[in-house]
């Protein structure tokens, strides 16, 4: 693809992601000189429907979204889910666990009806993706190796192993020796085990790995005198898309 | 002429090392680990522990190292090798079973291609070992053929007598010269038969009955079994002083790049995914299987040695409790029960 039209999107997020591709600096620059960003609005006034490579931030949470990411994708070669909201569904998936008419009273008060929603849901449920930059946020390198790989038309290294691993690279000591519930067995990696390295275990913000040893996780929980439901409370603060996969 | 070292002479004895320009590496307390890692003096050295909780392997093969730079333009490419990677160093108080996996892995790194990275790091890296004067009980060399003060691998081994006292012997001609150029800091032996204190590893297994098993039992349940808790973290690969798979990539933009050897690990799903995504290794039975076939069959078939030390290492580092020696020890019992297949 010869110097293509990039263009980022907002869907149902904090934004935070943008801001991490933001602050990627001097490859950024390295960068510009190979793309044209179109549309970008933490960084530009700019703005146009004429792009090749659509990279798109949120979850889908609301109907009229359908239709905006359906446009996005019938206009771009290339669709790119930037971040867990757009990957998994994200923190934004705690609502499913509740009546949406309830979350409604909860968030907009008297002005309910005058606001829709629907159950929030990854971008993938609704169109298909090419790539996928995982992470809440997602890692700066991540990020680049991505992008290089749709310039380069290569495959990107995207881990299918969990974060124990770079835990491991990292020599950290294991949390569960420490009898703190981490998620790390079962989520992909690709952070470099940021939280479990500051002691905070993992709550899966980069999804499950393809095939999860779910019922070893569990056996190593109880043997450390955890339990299931911590763990699966840890993860549904971004995993409440797919609950169903500890039922 | 047997030597001693006194625990009181370490001091002189990294500082003088230091003075000849080797860069000295000794176990060293990390929080809450123990690492085999770079010393300055004689003070961090720590040897408390049973053994170290990285292996000696990283400084022969590191977990990250860049093979060769390229550039390209137009019709050319430029191609820069590393220089400098081998740093000449003396490895202070490593274990006889890490020392062993040395000249192990000598084998497969001179096989088909002479890896120069791993050749010339030895060539510039002494290893001054400690025998072993506890054990725990994951430790279990004594069951593939080695020793808690067992010399292969070592330029010297130190072994403990007493508290502040070690018998020195020199192994290899390497060992020898890096006495002799230490004058001062060796002092020579009073007579006598010193009391050796070394360890007493349990013997676990018979190791001659492995290996005909593993001839006999590709498929077997017991792999599915004895795998059903691996997570497929790959830390026993990580952690082991034998695994040496490694992957290589190219960190590059258009034009320019790095290509680089990464540690890989055979209890990965990516490990042997092919590009069609057909998987001939898709389950972690079969993953497991290849552990233990590579290094109790495979490795012995080629290169005539076990590809396994007895550290124990894989075992003590395992998030989900899975033991190699209760592995082989369950394989020399069905071993001992002919008939008892499926």
């Amino acid at each position: 693809m010869s110097r293509p039209r990039v263009a980022f999107f907002s869907f149902s997020s904090c934004e935070g992601c943008q801001l991490v591709v933001l602050t990627i600096e001097e490859q950024l620059l390295e960068l510009v000189t190979l793309i044209d960003i179109v549309s970008f609005r933490e960084a530009m006034s700019e703005k146009s429907n004429d792009y090749d490579i659509a990279i798109v931030e949120g979850s889908i949470t609301r109907d009229s979204e359908i239709e905006r990411i359906k446009t996005i994708r019938d206009t771009a070669k290339v669709v790119v889910a930037l971040g867990a909201c757009a990957t998994i569904g994200g923190i934004n998936c705690l609502k499913n666990q509740f009546e949406m008419k309830k979350v409604q009273n909860i968030v907009y008060g008297k002005m309910a009806d005058t606001f829709d929603t629907i159950p929030a849901r990854p971008i993938e449920s609704v169109i298909k993706v090419d790539y996928w930059i995982h992470g809440c946020p997602i890692d700066r390198d991540e990020f680049i190796e991505v992008t290089k790989a749709i310039l380069l038309e290569k495959k990107p290294r995207i881990p299918d192993y969990p974060v124990c691993v770079e835990c491991q690279m990292k020599e950290n000591v294991c949390l569960f020796e420490k009898g703190i519930v981490c998620m790390g067995p079962i989520t992909r990696a690709g952070c470099k085990a940021i939280c479990p390295t500051y002691t905070d275990g993992c709550v899966g913000c980069r999804g499950l790995i393809d095939d999860p040893n779910l019922s070893s996780h569990k056996n190593l929980l109880s043997e450390h005198g955890l339990t299931v439901k911590e763990a699966i409370s840890q993860y549904m603060l971004f995993g409440g898309n797919s609950k169903e996969k500890f039922e | 002429m047997e030597k001693r070292l006194y625990k009181k002479d370490f001091g002189s004895f990294i500082t003088s090392l230091q003075g000849l320009g080797y860069k000295t590496v000794a176990p060293k307390k990390d929080n809450n680990l123990i690492m085999l890692d770079e010393i300055q003096g004689a003070d961090e050295i720590s040897l408390d522990h049973v053994i170290t909780n990285n292996s000696i392997k990283e400084f022969f093969f590191p977990k990250t190292e860049k093979v060769l730079s390229y550039r390209m333009e137009k019709n050319k490419v430029e191609i820069e090798e590393p220089e400098g990677f081998a740093v000449k160093a003396v490895i202070f108080g490593s274990r006889p079973c890490d020392a062993f996996s040395l000249p192990v892995m000598d084998k497969v790194f001179n096989w088909d291609c002479s890896d120069k990275f791993w050749v010339q790091r030895r060539e510039a890296i002494t290893i001054v070992t400690i025998a072993c004067d506890k054990c725990d009980s994951y430790c279990f060399c004594t069951s593939v053929g080695l020793a808690p003060d067992a010399k292969q691998g070592s330029d010297v081994l130190l072994t403990k007598i007493s508290d502040d006292e070690y018998v020195v012997e020199t192994v290899t001609e390497k060992g020898e010269n890096l006495i002799k150029g230490l004058e001062g800091v060796f002092s020579d032996s009073p007579s006598g038969v010193p009391d050796r204190q070394v360890a007493t590893v349990e013997k676990k297994f018979a190791i001659d009955k492995v290996k005909p098993w593993l001839d006999e039992n590709f498929v077997h349940k017991v792999w599915t079994e004895f795998s059903l808790k691996c997570i497929g973290c790959g830390a026993c690969t990580f952690v082991c002083p034998t695994c040496h798979c490694f992957d290589i990539v190219d960190e590059c933009t258009m034009t320019k790049g790095d290509r680089v050897k990464n540690w890989d690990g055979c209890q990965f799903k990516m490990f042997t995914m092919h590009t069609s995504g057909h998987n001939p290794r898709s389950t972690q039975g079969e993953r497991w299987r290849q552990r233990i076939m590579h290094k109790f069959k495979y490795y012995v078939e080629k290169f005539d040695s076990i590809l396994c030390v007895g550290c124990g290492r894989c075992s003590r580092v395992c998030p989900a409790d899975m033991n190699i020696s209760e592995m082989l020890e369950i394989i020399a019992t069905e071993a001992s029960q002919p008939g008892n297949k499926d």
